[in-house]
C-alpha cells in the first residue's frame, strides 16, 4: 500500500488484485492500482492512478497523476500528470498539465478555466460524455475513403 | 551542418537511448523560419480570440501542448510511429515495408474528424515512415486540414546522410525549436523540391526554407 508520502496525503486505495466494473464516486484521494472498466469521479479530489492500473473510463477529479494506463476522457479542475510510465489516450479537459518524456499520450487537449469544486457536477456529466473527436463511421475507414492517387516518388536513396 | 554535427555528436555520445524514450541530453535550439510563418497565424487567432485546432503527429512534448494551448488553442497528439511495429520502421529492406497495410493502419489510426483542423506538424515523419504509408498519410491529413490550413515538415537533405538521427521537436517560443535526439530509426529517403511538390500535388501551396543544418522546412498549404 502506498505510504502517506507517495500520494501526497492519506488516501484511500485500491490494489493492484482489485478489479472494478463500475463507476466509482467519493469525496477523498483516492490512489488506484488495480483495473478498473467503469467512470471515476472525485471531485474537488486528488486521484493518483498508480504504475499496475488500468482504466477504462471517464476521469473527473481536481488532480489528476498518471503512472499507469488510461483510456478515457479525464477533466481535471486543478491539474494533470502524466509522468513517465504513464499511458493516456482520451480527451483532455484540463487547467495545468505536466508530462514526463517517454509518456504516451494520444488525444486533444484543452485547457479550460480553474473550476471549484462546485462547477463539478456539470463537469462531471460533460467528462462522461462521448468523444467528439470521432471519425464519423462513413468516413472513418481507410477503404470508404479513397486515397488520391499521385505520381511515384523519385526516391533518392541515400549512399553511405 | 555546425547543428547537424552537434546533434551526431550527442547522438553518439547518448546512444544509449531507449527505442522508446529519449536520450537524456541537452536540447540543441534551432531557429525555425516555417515555425515562425506558422505560429504568426496561430498569434493573429488568439489575438482576435479564435480557437485553432491543431495535429501534432510527433511523441507527445510537453512543451509543444503548453505553447499551443497557451495561446488559447486545442491540440490533438497522436505519435504515429509509435503505432508502427518496430521492425518495419528499422528496415530499409522495401519489400519488408511493402508489408506495412496502410488502408489497415488508417482504420485504426488518425481517424478524426474532416477538416477539423487548422494546422498539422508533421515534423520529419515522412523521412522515416515505412513506403505504403506516405502517400495515404498526405491524403489523410488533405482530409483533415480545414481550407487553407497548413503543415509543417522538416525534411532532410542529402547533406544529412544515411545515419540522420531521429528527432523530436519541441516548440520554445514562436520562431525556436529544441532539438532532442530520439530512438534510433533509419532515414528511409530524402525528398527534393520537386518530390515536395508531388507528394503534396493536390495541395495549394508550399514554401521552403532551407536550413545549414540538413533539414530542409517545408509548409504546406491545403
Amino acid at each position: 500500500m502506498p505510504t502517506t508520502l507517495e500520494t501526497g496525503r492519506d488516501s484511500a486505495y485500491v490494489g493492484i488484485s482489485v478489479r472494478i466494473r463500475g463507476e466509482i464516486q467519493g469525496k477523498e484521494d483516492l490512489f488506484l492500482d488495480g483495473e478498473i472498466e467503469g467512470d471515476i469521479r472525485l471531485p474537488g479530489q486528488r486521484l493518483v492512478v498508480g504504475p499496475n492500473a488500468r482504466i477504462h473510463g471517464q476521469i473527473q477529479a481536481r488532480e489528476v497523476l498518471v503512472q499507469g494506463k488510461v483510456q478515457g476522457n479525464i477533466r481535471a479542475q486543478s491539474r494533470l500528470e502524466i509522468q513517465r510510465t504513464g499511458w493516456v489516450e482520451g480527451e483532455l479537459k484540463i487547467s495545468r498539465i505536466a508530462i514526463e518524456d517517454g509518456a504516451y499520450f494520444k488525444g486533444s487537449v484543452e485547457i479550460a478555466a480553474e473550476e471549484s469544486a462546485t462547477d463539478s457536477a456539470s463537469a462531471a456529466q460533460a467528462a462522461a460524455a462521448p468523444s467528439g473527436s470521432a471519425m464519423p463511421s462513413s468516413a472513418a475507414g481507410g477503404a470508404a475513403q479513397p486515397l488520391p492517387q499521385t505520381p511515384p516518388i523519385q526516391r533518392s536513396w541515400l549512399k553511405s | 551542418m555546425e547543428l547537424l554535427n552537434k546533434v551526431r555528436s550527442a547522438w553518439s555520445f547518448y546512444g544509449k537511448s531507449s527505442t522508446r524514450g529519449e536520450a537524456i541530453v541537452p536540447g540543441i535550439p534551432r531557429h525555425s523560419n516555417g515555425l515562425k510563418e506558422l505560429t504568426r497565424a496561430w498569434v493573429e487567432a488568439s489575438e482576435k480570440e479564435q480557437r485553432l485546432r491543431v495535429l501534432d503527429l510527433g511523441p507527445t512534448s510537453r512543451a509543444n501542448i503548453v505553447y499551443i494551448t497557451g495561446l488559447g488553442h486545442s491540440l490533438f497528439n497522436e505519435d504515429l510511429l509509435r503505432a508502427i511495429p518496430t521492425p518495419l520502421l528499422q528496415t530499409l529492406n522495401l519489400e519488408e515495408q511493402a508489408e506495412f497495410e496502410a488502408e489497415k493502419f488508417f482504420n485504426d489510426n488518425l481517424k478524426l474528424e474532416p477538416a477539423s483542423f487548422d494546422a498539422a506538424l508533421l515534423w520529419d515523419l515522412p523521412d522515416y515512415l515505412p513506403e505504403p504509408m506516405v502517400r495515404p498519410l498526405v491524403a489523410r491529413l488533405e482530409l483533415l486540414l480545414k481550407p487553407g490550413g497548413g503543415i509543417l515538415t522538416y525534411l532532410h537533405t542529402r547533406d544529412a546522410g544515411p545515419n540522420a538521427p531521429f528527432l523530436h521537436y519541441h516548440i520554445q517560443n514562436h520562431d525556436t525549436l529544441e532539438l532532442r535526439v530520439g530512438p534510433r530509426i533509419p532515414l528511409k529517403r530524402i525528398y527534393n523540391n520537386r518530390h515536395v511538390e508531388q507528394l503534396f500535388h493536390n495541395y495549394r501551396s508550399f514554401k521552403f526554407f532551407l536550413g545549414r543544418d540538413g533539414l530542409r522546412e517545408v509548409l504546406v498549404i491545403r
